[in-house]
Parts: C-alpha cells; structure tokens; sequence
C-alpha cells in the first residue's frame, strides 16, 4: 500500500502529540521542585515521591481504590460472562435484544444520574457510604464492557472443538469449562482488566457515593488540586499512569486488541 | 493413582479436586434438566447480571419519584406531588445556564472530536505498521484509562496561568494563559475524553471501505482531497454519525471536565446535579435535573443516530464531464 500522504500523516502525528501532553507533563510535575508546580520547574526533585510516601490518607484512600476495584472485577466476570454466553452473538434472537438492551441501559444515561440512582437505593437501603457498594455501583456501570470483551470472544470461538469434545464423550459441563472459557479467557481477561483500571482511576461513581472520611484515590487527588496544582498530587497520578500502562502492556499482548477494532462498538 | 496412594499423599491432587468438582456440577445439570425445554431458559445465566440492573433500575425509579414531589429545605422531608422541581431548572439561571453550556460546549466539542478522529481512525485501520497501531492505541487510550483526575491535572498543568503553554504566549506578549475556568479549557477537556469513543464508532465504518475504490479513483486521476470529499468520507458516514452522536450525547453528561478544568465557573447540569445532591441535600431538585439531563442525552443519541443514516450519495461531477 502507497504510504499516506503527508497532510494525513501530519496530522495524525499533532493529534497525537497534543493527546499524548497531558500525561507526560504529569510525570514532569511529579519531578518538580517546590510546592506548586511551574513551568520552567524550579528544578528536579523527588521529593513529591518521598511526601506521597510518608502520606498516611493517600495509603488510605489507595487502599480504598483498590478494594473497590477488586470488588467490581469480582462481579464484573461473575455477571458479565455467564450473560455474553446467554446472549452468544452468532444467534440474534428478540430475547437476546431485549436482555442487551437493558445491560445496556448504564451506557445510555449520564454516569452521574447512574450514581445520583445508586445513592438513593443505597440511602433507602440504610447503608449508604459503604465501599463494597460502592464498587457494586461502578460493576454495574461498566458491566457493558464486559459483555463486549466477552461477545468478541465469543465470535472466535471454534464450534468445531466442541463438537469434537463431545464426540470424545465429553459432558456439556466439560465442553463449557474445558474447552468453550479457555477461548474466552483473553477476552474476560482484557474485560477484568480494563474494569480494574476503570474503577481504580473512577472520579464521578466514587465521588457521589464515598464520604470524606473514607475517599478514593481519585477523589483525594480531586480535593487536593482544588487547593493547588502540586508535583505530590503528580507523584500520585504518576502512579495511576504506571498502573495503567503495565495494564496496557498485558492487554496487548494477550488481549490481541486489533480484534476489537473488527467490531462495532458498543 | 489408587484411592490408598492419595491417602498416602495426605489428601487429593489439585485436579483430582477438579474433576470432582466438575462431576458434581454434571450431576446438578442433569438434576436441573427439567427447568429446560423452556425457550426463556437459555437465559438463565443472564438472569443475575438483569439483577443488578435492577438495583439501577430501582434507583432510576426512585429519582423519577423524587423529582414530581416538593421538597422542604428547612425540614429535608419531601411533600405531594408537585412539578416545582422542574419548573425551578427553567426559572433558575445557574440551572438554565448548566444546560445551556452542556447542549453548546458538548455538541461543538462531539463535532471537534469527531472531525479529529477520522484521521485516527483511517490510519488506524490501514497502516500496514504494527509499531504505529500500537503508538496511536496507546496515544488513544492511556489518557482515558488514566481517568478525569489525572488527566484533568496533565491540563491544568498545560493550561493554567503557570503552565507549560506559558512558555510560548509569554515570549509572545500574550501574557500567562487565563483558559482555567472558561469553556476553552473544559472543550479541550472533553475533545480528549471523546476521541476513544469517537475512534471506535469510525472504525468499523472505515473496516468496511475497500481500499480498491481510492485506488480506482485515484487511477482515474482523482486528487487526495476529492478522493477523500468523494469517496472516504461518503463511505464512512455512518461512523461519523455513530461517532458524533456518541460523543456529544457523553459531553452533554459531562461532570468531571466541568469540575476540574471548569473549577465551579463553567458548571454543566452534572455539576448541578452534584452541588444539588451533596451540596444542598435536596434530592428532590437533584432528581428532576438527572431526569432533564437524561432525557436530553437520550434525545441527543436518537436524533442524530436517526438523520445520520446512510444515504444514497449523488454522483458528482456529472455536469461538468
């Protein structure tokens, strides 16, 4: 194929760069010297790194993150997998559509109506500000993505290799577990992944349903650069920017990411 | 392996724990045969996925309710029924102007998303280097997976009187950028956080183009520019609609832009449903502009999902052949 022109690529190449800015001034502050962050910086430094370190709430609100994060791969896969299988792809039925359509549903509306709803069930229920639901809550938002990285699986799976296991006598159970979900494994995994990072790095959800006392990661840093643009609120995202990164790096490389790019979204 | 050897062993072997487990699942399945045979039965295993669809469900109903009954600030108990929440969003400025900015900034920034994002997509798709589609995935992506919070600092860093964009408008003498807090910063803001979602509704458009036509064209004595006005683009329109109605219906909802590169001065109605429902405690008010704010989104997708349909192009050029 003749290379792309040079308007094209020109303008691939500035997209790009100005996409890319935001992240790598970040990991810039986070190495500045002083308390507020300027450019020139003042110079290089770690201490942003040493301060985050010795910062008792941001390992509390880490800690926070992360649990919910667990929280919402847990019942991601528990609930999405089993619901991409009912819904299989190849076979478009009226009840299939219709089932979509609702697991659809937090996509369709804004993110924040999706946690104002999930506060009101969690005021009614008496246990608002509770973390486990509140990494329900995210689940439940991004329970779409799972069904998508899961259906595209699904469209690779060879039906041939069932019929042969059954042929070999091998039970339906033993045709699911043993022969269907390794197949599908690159795709829960690239679906956990991705609702990890999702949660872990989540502002609005966490937000409206945590109290101050008990903030996510986000959330801290949100409150922080209310007060002012620091190289320690740099250090944090740095943090959020390597996580995010290793997690892209696995995709990558077993998620095979071209094959999403075969496929109408959502 | 003997039943005595593993006893010997102290226990059972990981897979033989396996295989046990799956025979007892056999077993259950063949207990629950008699639920079969029901055409809705393939769907049981959707069934606690809908589940908590309905906890949002509930939730979504609840906020219907609380948005048609009033509200008593001083008491915070709600009262009958009474449409005074609805009738506040159009009598409030604050609240007229949150959608008004939502509707203006969302759909320019979808259109400038959009428009940015055919590029993307096309070299994307066609570049025959692997290297590049992994550069521009990770350009595409990182930013979104590294969230609003930090992504929202890499602009406030660029953007704000101190940042990076004032080594260039200093020595220009057009004094330390004042974008923080205005719609110019929040546009950027949103364009970056749509173009993931703008890529993704393009692509498939783009899959499904043969690249033979641009060549034919091109064969045929075609510039660059009018294989794109006549080919590309036509081809692809409905990723562009997709991708259009997609992003501007997300800015529209918009919260985490508005709040942090915004900073309380360029409110969207999600900061108005945020500063209602933690900032007033009044649900009530909370609820009837989440109910607005959905409608108008949902409106948004249809609207322009519907107009942008595929349609038959006109063959161009014919008149001056």
């Amino acid at each position: 194929m003749k290379p792309f022109g040079w308007v094209l690529r020109g303008s691939v190449g500035a997209i790009g760069l100005l996409l890319v800015a935001p992240t790598v001034v970040v990991i810039i502050a986070s190495f500045s010297a002083g308390d507020d962050l300027q450019f020139p910086p003042r110079g290089l430094s770690i201490a942003a790194y040493r301060s985050v370190l010795g910062d008792a709430q941001m390992w509390h609100a880490l800690g926070n993150s992360l649990w919910i994060s667990v929280v919402a791969v847990v019942v991601d896969v528990l609930l999405g997998v089993p619901a991409a299988l009912a819904l299989d792809g190849r076979e478009p039925r009226a009840g299939s559509n219709l089932i979509r359509g609702v697991l659809s549903v937090p996509i369709a509306i804004p993110i924040i109506v999706s946690a104002t709803a999930f506060l009101l069930v969690f005021t009614a229920l008496g246990s608002s500000q509770n973390l486990t639901l509140v990494g329900f809550a995210i689940a439940v938002v991004n329970l779409p993505l799972v069904l998508f990285t899961t259906g595209a699986a699904l469209l690779r799976v060879d039906p041939e290799l069932e019929e042969a296991a059954s042929t070999l006598g091998a039970e339906e159970i033993q045709q699911m577990l043993l022969v269907k979900l390794p197949q599908l494994a690159s795709g829960i995994l690239t679906g956990a992944l991705l609702v990890f990072v999702l949660t872990l790095t989540d502002f609005v959800v966490s937000l409206m349903l945590t109290t101050s006392a008990d903030v996510t990661l986000p959330v801290y840093v949100y409150s922080g650069l209310q007060v002012t643009v620091s190289p320690k609120l740099g250090a944090i995202s740095a943090l959020f920017i390597a996580v995010v990164g290793i997690t892209f790096v696995v995709i990558l490389r077993v998620g095979r990411i071209d094959r999403y790019l075969k496929r109408p979204f959502p | 392996m003997t039943e005595t050897s593993l006893e010997k062993a102290g226990g059972r072997s990981p897979s033989e724990i396996g295989w046990l487990l799956i025979d007892a699942a056999i077993v259950v399945r063949r207990r629950a045969r008699g639920l079969q045979g029901h055409a809705w039965s393939r769907y049981l295993p959707a069934l606690p996925a809908l589940a908590a669809l309905v906890v949002l469900g509930s939730g979504l109903g609840q906020l219907l309710w609380a948005s048609i009954h009033s509200f008593n600030a001083f008491t915070f108990t709600s009262g009958g029924f009474s449409i005074e929440n609805f009738t506040a969003i159009a009598s409030d400025s604050y609240t007229r102007m949150s959608f008004i900015r939502g509707l203006t900034v969302g759909v320019a920034g979808g259109a400038i998303a959009t428009t940015v994002s055919v590029p993307l997509a096309y070299v994307l798709v066609r570049t025959s280097s692997a290297a590049a589609r992994v550069g521009l995935l990770v350009v595409i992506f990182v930013p979104l997976l590294t969230g609003d919070v930090v992504r929202g600092l890499g602009w406030l860093s660029i953007l704000g009187p101190q940042g990076l964009l004032s080594l260039i408008t200093v020595p220009l003498g057009l004094g330390r950028p004042q974008l923080i807090g205005t719609g110019w910063a929040v546009v950027v803001g949103i364009v970056q956080t749509a173009i993931p979602f703008a890529v993704l509704s393009i692509v498939p458009s783009v899959n499904q183009l043969d690249p033979i036509l641009e060549q034919a064209a091109t064969t045929l004595g075609a510039r660059p520019s009018s294989v794109w006005r006549y080919v590309v683009l036509p081809s692809i329109r409905p990723g562009l609609a997709t991708a259009f109605a997609v992003t501007a219906a997300l800015a529209i909802g918009d919260f985490a832009n508005p709040a942090i590169l915004g900073q309380g001065r360029f409110d969207f109605a999600a900061n108005a449903v945020e500063s209602a429902v933690l900032g007033r405690n009044n649900l009530s008010a909370g609820s009837a502009l989440s109910v607005v704010l959905s409608l108008l989104e949902i409106g948004v997708l249809s609207l322009i999902l519907v107009r942008g349909r595929a349609r038959p192009q006109p063959v161009p050029g014919r008149s001056g052949s």
